[in-house]
């Protein structure tokens, strides 16, 4: 065990050095000038309502190919950032969730405002952001490298899964009601990258004649399209004419540091839950907020203030969506499979820029991980400073009448779709993304999934007939591969989970067995700390030995031997409990439940009605 | 939405359809492709799983009464503008960037510079025509607020423009000034900077 802690300070030391270097290469003044103006340009963009973190994020990448890959990646990385925080401005002050990244925030940060505390709120949102983002900068630091080594592993069997898993799950969780609309947006997501050659034999698909088509669809013209043209036609067929008027202090904006220490937990939690959803392939910020502030909530000691005006619950949902985005970053580089929107519109841009991610990006760009983790930190001191300095000037933003802003968006949807290879399909391209993009949505199919499909197309078709071809179509194969069958399991658990009376039946025993783990965990983890003081008190208690004397020294070992003992005992016990009754709900409660259903009487029959 | 749900599923077979026969008549290059490695097979399975999903939104559908196409109450007038505004929004964007960029018009051809700078000035007259006589006396309202003085010394000079155009004459001098700073700005950038052949 002491080999293990050694390990892993070991590899936190060398990751600390890694980040260290990294740190090297963005040193100069006009690396902070590319920061500080990123992250301003993302707040303003999250800020106003109806301009996302992805339609910024795509339309900066085609304003900035020019410059080199790591200020044009700086700068995409701090934009995107600066978005998810900026939006919760305009959910604090009109409701109106600036990006859907902070729709949960409207239910707390807006009942805060509406009680003449808005500024606080504000402050409370860019703590939440600032720790959210440093937490999931701290997994990306640690995970990514350990799962692109594990991502070697992966063969074309276990992409060929997680492609399907990737576009179920984000089908599934983006169109929470309706799940079927989120799974068709996917698989056409899929049928739409079957345009062009495709990658083993070099045969056309769905060209019908034209040239421009062999390359397929550009996943940056797309985007473009379905986040940028889109918006246009949604503000302007949603238009609403109010000017903000909202006066907020300075001093007002500064984060307490109070809360910090009064919400930690929360902090936490909301950091982890958002940095886990956002690893989940094409689910990203939005959900990262809704999940953490629903765990907030269940676990809060002040249930009843959330959704009227609770700090707490904002926070929670403003740590959850600002973790999200550096966890949506961690498949991204090792897996090359976006965690979120803005993800992909990266991922894109990445290799745009010459990087490959994927499993070889440890090989290959060994040190670009580390860099990916300062321009996430960079970019979490930016919103701190600009979130509070130009709280004033950014109200200012949100008058900005919309009819003068969208020709201006569309301007740069059309150039930025075009300049890339300078070819007008590509225009075309947008524009037809544009126009379908904003009647699926208007019919409530989510974009994430589609989006996700594009990109992972390639993969698909790839690894289907790849495994098709090794194993002569016996897809018995895939069960003796462990990664395989998970992903399989996980394939077929979401689709029974999205099955009406499934769920209501299996939901509430899945919840209890998922605590009951957590359980486990926490009881395993606290039990290995108790082991790890054992050890330390064992040490002390030695070393004591030639000045305390023997008897003292030995004494003091044993009642040291006994607490912990008896403190490990305890909570091996309540881990097994809580195992136990997680085990219980939901393997051996639907079994009693199916044998009570096959053992219970029928109705009365008329003989035995007849002898009543 | 059952019924836009009843549409969208029908085009769905049809999206269907098409990727199945698509897939199916795509070659296996002369046999030189392996069993299981042809460029169809993953159309065609894609084509199967999205007829499947349309079937189930179908009938979906029909179970709650969407077949019904004409049935039902009429658009709202609130509904029908919304929609007028975003079908004309549409039209209109995609007229400037598919229908006119790069292309001659009546042997006269444009630069892009003069195509964007005409496509900002139609886009924000028309979008703000309506709220322009709003706008107008909001602004002259904040004017008189906070600078009352200079507001009695501008009222005169501006006697000459009738009181009822004054708000389209403003409308029509800002967005001017705004569509020919960004054309200006997006053309240089692009062409100076980036060196772009600008379409």
């Amino acid at each position: 065990m002491l080999a293990t802690l050694q390990d892993v300070i070991a590899y936190l030391g060398q990751t600390v050095g890694l980040v260290g270097d990294a740190f090297g290469k963005f040193s100069s003044p006009t690396v902070l000038a590319y920061v500080f103006g990123g992250t301003l340009l993302g707040i303003t963009i999250g800020v106003m309502p109806g301009l996302t973190a992805t339609m910024g994020v795509a339309l900066l990448t085609t304003l900035t190919y020019r410059l080199e890959a790591e200020a044009a990646l700086l700068v995409l990385v701090c934009l995107y950032v600066g978005a998810i925080y900026g939006g919760s401005r305009t959910a604090i002050l009109l409701n109106i969730p600036g990006t859907p990244a902070n729709a949960a925030t409207t239910l707390d940060g807006y009942p805060l405002a509406r009680m003449g505390r808005a500024g606080p709120a504000m402050g409370t949102a860019t703590t939440g952001s600032f720790l959210g983002t440093l937490i999931g900068m701290v997994f990306l630091a640690t995970i990514a490298p350990k799962l692109a080594d594990y991502a070697l592993e992966f063969q074309t069997h276990e992409f060929l899964w997680l492609a399907i898993f990737g576009v179920l799950i984000s089908g599934q969780l983006t169109a929470m009601d309706d799940p079927l609309k989120g799974w068709i947006a996917g698989f056409l997501g899929l049928a739409i990258a079957m345009i062009g050659q495709e990658g083993l034999y070099m045969t056309d698909r769905f060209t019908f004649g034209f040239t421009e088509m062999q390359g397929g669809i550009g996943l940056i013209p797309a985007m473009v399209g379905a986040f940028g043209f889109s918006e246009v036609i949604a503000v302007m067929y949603n238009r609403r004419a109010e000017i903000v008027r909202a006066s907020v202090r300075l001093l007002d904006v500064v984060p307490d540091p109070r809360e910090v220490l009064r919400y930690w937990r929360t902090i936490g939690r909301s950091g982890v839950i958002g940095t886990l959803i956002g690893v989940i392939p094409g689910v990203g910020e939005d959900i990262g907020a809704w999940v953490s502030y629903a765990a907030a909530r269940r676990a809060s000691r002040e249930k009843e203030k959330f959704g009227k005006g609770s700090v707490e619950g904002l926070m929670a949902a403003e740590t959850g969506n600002s973790a999200a985005a550096p966890g949506a970053l961690i498949p991204v580089i090792t897996l090359g499979i976006p965690g979120s929107a803005p993800a992909a519109v990266l991922l894109a841009a990445m290799v745009l820029h010459g990087v490959r991610p994927g499993p070889m990006i440890m090989i290959e760009f060994p040190s670009f991980v580390y860099e990916v983790v300062v321009m996430m930190l960079l970019a979490a001191f930016a919103i701190l400073v600009l979130g509070i300095a130009l709280t004033p000037l950014l109200l200012k933003v949100l008058a900005i009448p919309r009819e003068r802003l969208m020709p201006i968006v569309f301007v740069l949807c059309v150039i930025g779709s075009y300049a890339i290879q300078q070819r007008m399909f590509d225009v075309w391209v947008m524009v037809v993304f544009g126009i379908v993009g904003f009647v699926l949505r208007e019919m409530k199919y989510p974009m994430a999934p589609l989006v996700l499909g594009i990109v992972l197309g390639d993969i698909f078709d790839k690894s289907f007939r790849r495994s098709w071809v090794i194993h002569d179509g016996d897809f018995t194969f895939y069960l003796n591969r462990p990664i395989s069958l998970v992903l399989m399991l996980l394939c077929a658990a979401t689709l029974i989970m999205s099955i009406g009376p499934c769920r209501r039946y299996l939901g509430p025993k899945v919840e209890g067995a998922v605590q009951g783990t957590i359980g486990v965990v926490t009881g395993l983890v606290r039990a290995h700390l108790v082991l790890v003081a054992l050890l330390f008190a064992a040490l002390a208690a030695l070393v004591g030995l030639p000045v305390r004397g023997l008897e003292a020294g030995g004494a003091g070992f044993a009642r040291g031997v006994r607490l912990a003992a008896s403190a490990y005992a305890g909570i091996l016990r309540d881990a097994a409990t809580a195992f136990g009754r997680g085990l219980a709900g939901l393997v051996i409660a639907p079994l009693a439940d199916l044998a009570r259903f096959a053992r219970r009487p029928g109705p009365p029959s008329a003989d035995r009605g007849e002898q009543a | 939405m059952p019924r836009a749900d009843f549409l969208t599923a029908l085009v769905l077979l049809l999206v269907a359809l098409g990727l199945v026969a698509e897939g199916w008549r795509l070659p296996g290059a002369g046999g030189l492709i392996e069993e299981g490695g042809e460029p169809g097979r993953v159309p065609i399975f894609l084509g199967l799983v999205i007829a499947a999903l349309a079937l189930v939104l179908l009938v979906r559908a029909v179970g709650q009464g969407g077949h019904r196409l004409f049935a039902g109450e009429p658009l709202a007038p609130e509904r029908r503008r919304m929609l007028v505004r975003a079908v004309a929004t549409a039209a209109g964007c995609a007229f400037y960037a598919v229908g006119l960029l790069g292309r001659s018009i009546f042997g006269i051809s444009l630069g892009y510079g003069w195509l964007t700078f005409g496509f900002i000035l139609v886009f924000i007259v028309i979008a703000e025509w309506d709220l322009a006589p709003e706008i107008s006396a909001r602004r002259r309202r904040a004017i008189e607020s906070r600078a009352p003085a200079a507001a009695a010394r501008i009222a005169p000079r501006l006697a000459f423009v009738p009181a009822a155009w004054g708000p389209y004459a403003w409308l029509a001098l800002t967005a001017t000034l705004q569509a020919a700073a960004v054309a200006a700005v997006v053309t240089y950038v692009f062409e100076q900077q980036f060196y772009v052949t600008l379409p």
